[in-house]
């Protein structure tokens, strides 16, 4: 019956990975649309140079998070986020601010779809 | 590419690992709770190289998941044996002294040539040459052949685990009263017998589960 054994082992070992994978996902995706919110409030203040400046963050954290969330969350749903966000920078500016307002969403949605995919129970 | 082959490598590798784990029991003839288990570890292991679009713990986590449960559940089965029956079913008499039970081939929806392919696979041609025929679990036939005139009948089970052989006391002419009256000389009770096989003859105990240590459990 060691058998057993190991699988409760297992079994625990399991869950924690979850548990873990699943705190890193929330944690990851809470901070990107942070980093995001907070680059689309520099536009409100109109301080374009500085929302770029924050985009382009965004979007480099986005993707060295990414070698980790792709062993978690679907790898279409990632990829669709870096390429939504790597486009931002290029839209903080003053005549783009309706477009920018509309993309922000668009990634804050998908960000939230990416979270969803591991968190989500059916 | 260079992305499926490392996944078909890790999967293999894991797929070996839970195999492993759930033991020789699943590498034998399975039994249909094993089958199920086997066949779901193999689907979600391809599943996990066919769509690279999966992320890799989407098919790990449930191939672990599924080998635990196995695991559990064939302890569960092992310490009861009802379950036990629930889960994996009864071995169910086909044939007794050459006479082929119809009623309970047609239980089973097995034809009468299904039955003599299984027996001739077993090298029995004859069906006068057949004691005992049942169709295990696994939907193996297992046969006790008829002993030379020189020879003691075969053992055949009437009670194991505790569960009773009903169609193997009555065939010998015995009901449960003799039943009781064999265990009460005994001394012991039926739920503590492991196994109890008899020819007419000659009778053959276990009694009592070992516990893991080898030795008799406590009642």
């Amino acid at each position: 019956m060691k058998r057993n054994w190991y699988a409760a082992l297992l079994l625990l070992a399991l869950g924690a990975l979850l548990f873990g994978c699943g705190k890193f996902t929330k944690d990851s995706t809470d901070e990107m649309k942070q980093n995001v919110r907070a680059a689309y409030a520099c536009t409100l203040r109109l301080d374009y140079t500085t929302a770029a400046q924050q985009y382009r963050v965004a979007a480099e954290q986005a993707r060295q998070s990414s070698a980790l969330l792709g062993l978690i969350v679907r790898r279409n749903l990632l990829d669709r986020v870096n390429e939504s966000m790597a486009t931002l920078p290029s839209y903080a500016t003053p005549d783009n601010q309706a477009d920018l307002s509309v993309e922000t969403a668009r990634v804050c949605a998908q960000i939230d779809q990416m979270a969803q995919s591991f968190l989500g129970w059916l | 590419m260079l992305f499926s082959v490392f996944r078909t490598i890790i999967v293999y590798l894991i797929v070996i690992l839970a195999m492993r784990l759930m033991g020789k029991r699943q590498l034998g003839e399975l039994q249909p709770a094993e089958l199920v288990t086997t066949f779901l570890i193999s689907n979600v292991a391809s599943i996990c190289i066919d769509e690279p679009d999966l992320p890799l713990l989407s098919s790990l986590a449930p191939i672990f998941l599924i080998a635990i449960l196995e695991i559990f559940n064939s302890t569960l089965a092992w310490y009861h044996p009802r379950y036990a029956e629930l889960l994996f079913g009864k071995p169910i008499t086909v044939m007794r002294n050459g006479t082929v039970d119809q009623a309970a081939l047609g239980r089973m929806r097995i034809t009468v040539s299904d039955l003599a392919e299984a027996l001739r696979g077993k090298d029995i041609f004859d069906p006068e040459q057949v004691a005992w025929a049942v169709i295990e679990p696994n939907g193996s036939l297992s046969v006790a052949p008829v002993p030379p005139q020189d020879q003691p009948p075969p053992m055949l089970p009437l009670l194991v685990d505790g569960q009773l052989y009903r169609d193997n006391l009555y065939a010998m002419g015995l009901d449960t009263t003799w039943l009781a009256q064999t265990l009460g000389a005994r001394d012991v009770r039926r739920d503590q017998v492991l196994l109890l096989l008899y020819d007419g003859e000659k009778e053959f105990w276990i009694t009592k589960k070992a516990a893991q240590n080898g030795r008799p459990k406590n009642d």
